[in-house]
């Protein structure tokens, strides 16, 4: 081995703290960053896995009259459709423990295939499995009713199933079940059976799987535009099929009308001809009775003695029978008005039967694909959101890793410049000088990176998705080599070292070796900007205007410690802020938006007159108020497409008046009020921002078992917890043409004492459920505790942030001026003055810094908020004052005990060492 | 008149691995107050750890270091920075400047923890550089700095004035003129002044001057025929 090489190792070895020092920090940096970077990939691979090996659907279609065997066919007809199939669901009820609940059926098909759990899959009729989280019914029967008057058996071949077998479906990747069309309409637990069970004579949905895509990563570009160009392809296929549908329908119903028709007109016919014949009979008796009393008479004229008593009575039978005919003939004319009557009565009903028929509408095909299924979407986002979340945080780390290899390099160099002098003039080529100071900056940052990445890869993951392993029923998340974020992180934090040693190098190498071997001249007291504000500046003390000195003498220093300090406080703000949003989330949805006490559910069957008891009870119990309401899940679509849709609540109150004693519609911003009106609907905030839309726009509102009506949204309203749709109901009496069922009331409590008026309200037929608001408070508190973790990891990083950073600076500080804090400990400067002297310093800075970090703490937690809210909850962006404090407090403890471990080092200096040597 | 400042038997002994190396070797000598003392001898002799024992700056293993009556051998950490705060005032070869500082506030860093500290613009006016007192010290040339150093050392109104090759980084004519100031503060304010250097032709000036060898006082000379530094050539 060559001096120069030995040298190299020598200087590694020597000053092996700081090489490691290298290795640590760009380890740390690549670590969070290739970790939380390929967590989202990670997600999304785990994700496609699931979905691809329980071949979850492609392709979901949905018609308005069914799909039928011919639509399969016609379906399975287009081009890359790999397979097609036919399935059953239907919406059913079922009580466990005193408890209503809406189960979902399916029928087992090829497609999105069940995983086991236990038991086993059900083979034949009377057989179910049911999910995870009913796994206590596993050996049991239970029983099933249609949640309606009718009776489930008119569906399906049973209502008594055993249960065999839990296990969970791909279609219900997440904790929603889908909204139905009983009950609330929320759908509880989903279950499958055979499809034998149902007697239905069409399928309620088809599955499609299009061909070559198991190979594509679902969530992605790529396999988007291919699903949905065969979707494109099925709609079209659609269109011509709903209309053969249609006729197919409407014929045999248009056949049965005429069909009666034609029966009605030839029972006229009939009947007329009959009514025709009995009255020629009685008029013709009645001509011939006519003519015998005529001759009766005459022949009484003339032989009016010998027989008077026998013609009076002749006469008398006559006009006897004469009435009877008349009467008989009356009779017939009536009996004949009657049946023309009953005939145009039907003819009537055929007329309105074939109004009614022409106005049956075209059905309806849906073609959906996976982000209609809500387990697949939320997923979707949330990966994203990890993903968004991975690419902000790490650089933060990633910019100080960099700004820390950075100055340590530069610091080396400098150190080195007699040195590099001497090899200068020994006549070594700038090249291998500077390689030197390449190695010693790339062995580290690529070691260092390459093994933090590989580390990080695995670890963040895990970390981060056990976060959300209680969301969904996935499989452990994989963890594959990312190498993408593996390299270009090694990459980064390697060029940032190497940059910094060869730009340092370069720098020194520019001078002449003599000029490199004398020292060099130390950086130029300067006057600072404060110095010319006579008034502040003779006011500092002498050793305040030393700190304001050295603060604008290292400009590097002084950024590094701002970027720091600041990003350690705005991580610091971030996590207190993320508090502050979830718990003003509550009071502001609790507090101040929904003022009602309680809410009561009445059942599909409630009549009118159980929502009036309930009310007469209230009323007794002199409640401040109650409003009887409809609420129903719809779905609801932004007016450009299908894809977006959302489940919202649609509600109507029975009166708008005084509404707002209930639920308050008001600008999140302004706080200005809305009320209801009838050219729209309020809809609430974050529903407008998924369905994309501003007061003004259309949205699509779908109520199950009505056609879908498209509406204006007249306001948007302040709301944090799930989506809301309010509508007048004389507006609901337009658009649906019938008079809205009210099924829940919310009422105001005042003072009323709650717990036995709510045993009663229970007890009244019709009740399904009653909530009081604090029990409501109360579980989104325990959904939303799981969220201070992350807020605690935030706190734990941003200390780590700060020390690292901090500590680097003060050990940096110290000993680039070891000479400057000698030169004072000779002058007899005491300790406590020597550390007040470097720490004055730090201290202005992290001010400084911490400030800086407030303005960036808030827009990164308005950046979190924005990619960690879901669909249902929106957080509030507001940060208490408190928080800014805490924020500041805590980073001023960083600061500090980072100061005070650096301040060991300064006992340590050599006064004399570091006075005699050459500046 | 008693000695001023006494070193009886001081030992000072460094760890360099397995090797002991001992820089002072039993050096004893003494200097009395008012005088100017030069201690002179080769490269490693010893002469600057007598220096730094003395200035409070490092420690001795053995012996005892009288100043002004007091037995600094025996001090502790913090007695030994206030030893250096109020008695002592040190001049470096290569003055040790606060490059933040102008001329004037190098010295206020030094009055502003002394107890009886002089005027600072005084002191400057004394050294000749009553027109630098707001120049930075890279705007001073060598000579200059030296005399802000001086400066520095007595506006602290030492008991002792300390200098370690004053002016080993100075040219010729620059190097006599700080040497003058330090004789002439010698004697026109009774200051005592303990000058290092390895160049023997300075110590025809010095009231005493002590030879070092080895660790060891070789030779302590009290000088007869003092002649002024504008006379000695080197």
């Amino acid at each position: 081995m060559n001096a120069f090489n030995k040298d190299v190792f020598r200087e590694i070895k020597n000053t092996f703290g700081r090489f490691l020092g290298i290795a640590i920090i760009v380890a740390l940096g690549v670590s969070f960053f290739s970790g939380l970077g390929a967590t989202g990939a990670d997600m999304k691979l785990t994700g496609d896995m699931y979905f691809d090996e329980h071949n979850l659907m492609d392709i979901r279609v949905i018609s308005t009259v069914g799909i039928t065997d011919d639509d399969l066919e016609a379906i399975a007809q287009v081009p890359r459709v790999e397979s097609v199939h036919g399935s059953y669901s239907i919406d059913t009820a079922w009580e466990y423990n005193g408890e209503a609940y809406v189960i979902k059926l399916h029928s087992i098909s090829e497609v999105n295939t069940p995983e086991l759990i236990s038991g086993r899959l059900p083979s034949r009729p009377g057989e179910i499995f049911v999910e995870n989280e009913l796994s206590q019914l596993l050996g049991k029967t239970i029983k099933l009713t249609s949640g309606r008057d009718s009776d489930l058996r008119n569906s399906l071949r049973t209502n008594l199933f055993r249960v065999v077998g839990v296990a969970k479906s791909p279609y219900y990747a997440s904790l929603e079940r889908g909204s139905g069309s009983i009950g609330n309409g929320t759908v509880d637990f989903y279950a499958y059976v055979t499809p034998q069970n149902f007697l239905q004579t069409y399928y309620s949905e088809a599955f499609v799987q299009v061909r070559g895509l198991k190979g594509l990563m679902s969530f992605y570009d790529e396999y988007t535009d291919k699903v949905d160009e065969v979707a494109d392809a099925i709609e079209a296929v659609g269109d011509s099929r709903i209309v053969k549908r249609y006729h197919e329908i409407t014929n045999a119903a248009y056949n049965n009308i005429v069909n009666a028709e034609t029966g009605l007109n030839l029972q006229e016919a009939a009947m007329s001809e009959s009514f025709i014949n009995q009255e020629a009979l009685l008029t013709s008796q009645l001509v011939e009775l006519n003519q015998s009393s005529q001759s009766a008479d005459s022949s009484s004229t003339t032989d009016i003695y010998a027989s008077q008593p026998s013609v009076i009575i002749e006469s008398l039978d006559i006009s006897a029978q004469r009435l009877a005919l008349e009467s008989a003939l009356m009779e017939l004319a009536n009996a004949r008005a009657q049946a023309m009557d009953e005939i145009n009565e039907q003819r009537d009903a055929l007329d309105v039967a074939r109004a009614r028929l022409d106005d049956i509408e075209l059905p309806e095909w849906y073609v959906l694909d996976r982000d209609s299924n809500p387990g697949y979407a939320s997923y979707a986002q949330d990966t994203d959101k990890i993903a968004a979340i991975g690419n902000v945080f790490p650089l933060l780390f990633f910019l100080v890793a960099a700004l820390v290899s950075l100055t340590t390099m530069t610091r080396l160099v400098e150190e080195r410049r007699v040195e590099i002098g001497a090899l200068k003039s020994l006549g070594y080529r700038n090249g291998t000088i500077i390689s030197k100071y390449l190695f010693y900056a790339g062995a580290p940052s690529l070691v260092g990176g390459l093994l933090g990445g590989r580390v990080g890869m695995v670890i963040y993951p895990k970390l981060v998705t056990t976060m959300y392993s209680s969301l969904y029923s996935l499989p452990p998340t994989v963890t594959p080599i990312n190498y993408t974020y593996w390299f270009i992180g090694t990459g980064i934090a390697s060029f940032f070292t190497v940059f910094a040693a060869v730009f340092s190098c370069v720098r020194e190498l520019s001078e002449t070796p003599a000029s490199l071997m004398r020292p060099k001249p130390p950086q130029a007291g300067k006057r600072t900007v404060l110095e010319y504000v006579g008034f502040i500046w003779k006011r500092l003390t002498f050793t305040h205007k030393v700190t304001m000195r050295n603060i604008t003498r290292y400009k590097k220093r002084f950024f590094m410690t701002v970027i720091g300090i600041g990003g350690c406080t705005a991580l610091l703000l971030t996590a207190f802020g993320l508090r502050d949003s979830i718990t003003a989330l509550m009071s502001l949805q609790y507090g101040e938006i929904c003022h009602y006490d309680m809410s009561v559910a009445f059942s599909d069957t409630a009549k009118e007159r159980d929502l009036t008891n309930v009310g007469d009870i209230l009323q007794e119990e002199r409640v401040e108020g109650f409003v009887k309401l409809k609420q129903k899940n719809v779905d609801s679509y932004d007016p450009a497409g299908l894809y977006t849709t959302r489940q919202a609540s649609l509600v109507v109150p029975e009166t708008t008046e005084e509404f707002d004693r209930y639920i308050i519609f008001r600008d999140r911003r302004t706080h200005a009020q809305y009320d209801f009106s009838n050219q729209g609907v309020v809809i609430t905030e974050r529903l407008s921002q998924l369905l994309g839309v501003s007061v003004g726009d259309d949205i699509t509102i779908k109520e199950d078992g009505y056609p879908a009506v498209d509406v204006a949204v007249a306001a948007i309203a302040e709301n944090y917890f799930l989506h809301n749709i309010y509508m007048t109901p004389d507006m609901y009496q337009t658009l649906f043409n019938e008079e809205p069922e009210y099924n829940s009331m919310l009422v105001l409590l005042g003072e009323r004492e709650s717990t036995t008026m709510a045993n009663e309200i229970l007890d009244q037929t019709g009740v399904s459920s009653l909530t009081f608001t604090y029990a409501t408070e109360g579980t989104f508190g325990d959904m939303i505790k799981s969220l201070n973790l992350v807020v605690l990891v935030l706190i734990v990083s941003a200390g780590a942030l700060a020390f690292v950073v901090l500590l680097n600076l003060s050990s940096i500080n110290i000993s680039e001026r070891e000479r400057e804090l000698a030169t004072i400990e000779v002058l007899g400067f005491y300790d406590n003055e020597v550390s007040a002297y470097v720490f004055r310093e730090s201290t202005v800075l992290t001010a400084i810094g911490a400030l800086a970090g407030l303005a960036m703490g808030i827009g990164l937690h308005r950046f979190v908020l924005m990619t960690a809210e879901t669909d249902l909850v929106m957080f509030s962006r507001h940060i208490n004052f408190i928080s800014f404090v805490y924020s500041i407090i805590l980073t001023v403890f960083f600061s500090v005990s980072a100061n005070l471990f650096a301040a060991r080092k300064l006992k340590q200096i050599k006064m004399v060492e570091a006075l005699k040597s050459v500046e | 008149m008693s000695a001023f400042v006494t070193l009886q038997h001081v030992f000072k002994r460094y760890q360099m691995g397995e090797v002991t190396v001992a820089a002072l070797n039993d050096a004893s000598f003494e200097i009395r107050r008012g005088e100017f003392a030069v201690i002179v001898g080769a490269s490693g002799a010893g002469k600057s750890t007598v220096l730094n024992i003395l200035g409070g700056m490092d420690t001795s293993d053995e012996g005892q270091i009288i100043v002004d009556g007091q037995n600094v051998h025996e001090y502790g950490r913090k007695q030994l920075i206030t030893y250096r705060r109020y008695d002592i005032g040190f001049v470096f070869q290569f003055y040790n400047l606060m490059h933040n500082l102008t001329a004037l506030e190098n010295v206020e860093l030094a009055t502003q923890v002394s107890r009886d500290p002089l005027d600072p613009e005084a002191v400057m006016r004394k050294v000749g550089l009553e027109q630098r007192l707001k120049n930075f010290p890279s705007q001073l040339s060598g000579g200059e700095q030296q005399r802000v150093s001086i400066a520095r050392a007595l506006a602290k109104n030492p008991k002792l004035l300390l200098c370690d090759e004053p002016t080993g980084a100075l040219d010729y004519v620059t190097g006599k003129e700080v040497l003058k100031l330090l004789q002439d503060t010698c004697r026109s304010e009774g200051m005592t002044v303990v000058v290092i250097t390895h160049n023997l032709a300075i110590t025809p000036m010095a009231d005493r001057i002590i030879k070092m060898r080895n660790g060891q006082v070789s030779e302590v000379s009290v000088n007869q025929k003092i002649i002024p530094v504008e006379e000695i050539e080197w």
